[in-house]
């Protein structure tokens, strides 16, 4: 039952309201004519900008429009725009300038202009929180690591880091022992159909079990980013998970489920991942029909990847807070987890296709999950360090 | 000689990486028996040889005695040396 009203609690949190993702946007007003050469050079212009620098907000307005002309009398007054400068289109209004007719120079300046807001996550309408953060942004650019030396943070393109997330967290150990056990079973039976589709099912409800779970932890980072002290509380943890691996690395854990010690109190989750293993297994060997196994795997996969979350917490958690800095808009911040969830699933899926044709579970190996453990740890160590050195790269959400 | 396998339903070191060992350890030494043990359902096995790591694989001389015991993941190579080493 708890277990019940966390996995609903997360999901609440998951489709809450992202209205609070609009904040730090680049807003540019921009009055034009239909007919009016220059204005349709820099709507071209605002058209090009828009992609790279997706905090760009341009408000267009065509002045033939009555109610558009008495907006452009209110920009008037408030920027003090001179009366010889009125009716002189395009008029473009971004922070406290204004600039009116469009060439090269203006382009050039508006290009500076946006690039600069961009880097210093500056508003034109300047609120008192983007301007706390403009102490941070030189430090944003670059971090200082020990031994490592100085990294460019802020170079690294939200795909890459998608992708590179994503791809390290498909090869946690947690999500890798689980696939491979069912598989093991499956390949047992020896039947390839039961394999693809048992098997496919498994990976496919996984990824989409973390992408509901990455979500939630964007919406709740972001809901929470008032907090002060919540890239130290997250610096904390995933150096945590970091250390927790390397442990495992360094003594030699595997399987954490297989102690079974008689004067030690079992944990609620090793009681649940036992269950959820046995019931693997018994899916995985009887000849129940495929439609039958099909919402029964679909339901342990749920299963088993709400529990490894707790496990392989530290990447979703790391990749979630460091995709906040990136200003993006919700649409895109969700396309970026579906990136980090393609390749998640993608290695999930080499070792299920090499298990369907070989009928033999290989690339896991004790060696390997080890191995496995010690880059994941190393890596989630590095990030830790980075989250609490620099609270520039978090502060910016 | 015998080997006592005490292993597990959810246990994933038993499955994925033991199973396919012992199979292999089966088909080329026929003369070693196996017994397999489920540790959730033979309590008795589990408390008379004080099981308390799954799985747990003991091997015992002909005359039932334990020779040795190994916890987890063994690799094929270090059974095979404990079954000649004991056979001799």
């Amino acid at each position: 039952m708890k277990f019940l009203k966390t996995f609903l609690f997360l999901l609440s949190i998951l489709f809450a309201n992202f209205s609070y993702a609009q904040e730090n946007k680049i807003i540019v007003d921009f009055f034009y004519s239909p007919t009016c050469s220059h204005c349709t050079a820099e709507r071209k212009f605002f058209d090009e900008m828009q992609p790279i620098f997706p905090e760009l907000v341009v408000n267009r307005y065509n002045i033939t429009e009555k109610e558009n002309i008495d907006k452009l009398k209110e920009y008037y007054k408030n920027y003090n725009v001179s009366e010889q400068e009125y009716g002189l289109v395009p008029i473009t209004f971004i922070n406290d300038e204004h600039f009116v007719g469009f060439d090269k120079t203006i382009k050039a300046n508006l290009e500076s202009k946006i690039t600069k807001y961009s880097a210093e996550c500056k508003k034109p309408i300047i609120d008192q929180k983007c301007d706390e953060q403009l102490e941070g942004v030189s430090k944003k650019e670059q971090i200082k690591i020990p031994l490592l030396g100085t990294i460019n943070v802020s170079g690294i393109h939200p795909f890459l880091l998608s992708s590179i997330f994503g791809f390290l967290d498909g090869f946690n150990a947690c999500a890798l022992m689980a696939l491979a056990f069912l598989l093991a079973v499956l390949v047992g039976t020896g039947d390839r159909k039961r394999i693809l589709i048992i098997g496919g099912t498994f990976v496919l409800v996984s990824g989409i079990v973390y992408f509901m779970f990455i979500s939630a932890w964007l919406n709740l980072f972001m809901f929470l980013s008032y907090i002060k002290f919540l890239s130290f509380i997250i610096a904390l943890l995933v150096i945590f998970f970091g250390v927790t691996l390397l442990r495992e690395y360094i003594v030699k854990i595997v399987c954490k489920i297989c102690d079974t010690p008689e004067n030690k109190k079992e944990s609620l989750i090793t009681k649940l991942q036992r269950k959820i293993f046995a019931k693997m297994s018994a899916v995985g060997k009887s000849s129940v029909s495929i439609w039958v196994a099909i919402p029964i795997v679909s339901m342990l996969a749920a299963g088993v990847n709400t529990i490894e979350l707790f496990c392989s917490l530290g990447f979703p958690m790391a990749y979630t807070k460091i995709l906040t800095t990136y200003n993006l808009s919700p649409i895109a911040y969700y396309l970026y987890i579906l990136v980090y969830i393609f390749f998640y699933v993608l290695d999930q899926l080499v070792i299920l296709f090499i298990a369907l044709f070989s009928l033999k579970i290989t690339m896991i190996s004790e060696r390997g999950i080890r191995i496995v453990k010690l880059i994941s740890g190393i890596f989630l160590l590095i990030l830790g360090i980075i989250i609490l050195i620099n609270p520039g790269i978090i502060s910016s959400i | 000689m015998k080997i006592i396998r005490i292993e597990a339903d959810w246990c994933p070191e038993c499955v994925i990486f033991m199973k396919p060992v012992w199979e292999e350890i089966s088909r080329e030494f026929p003369s070693v028996s196996m017994e397999i043990f489920n540790y959730d359902k033979d309590e008795e096995i589990k408390i008379k040889y004080n099981i308390s790591k799954v799985p747990t694989f003991i091997f015992l001389s002909d005359s039932g005695n334990e020779i040795l015991r190994k916890n987890g993941i063994i690799s094929k190579k270090e059974i095979i040396e404990i079954i000649n080493k004991t056979s001799v």
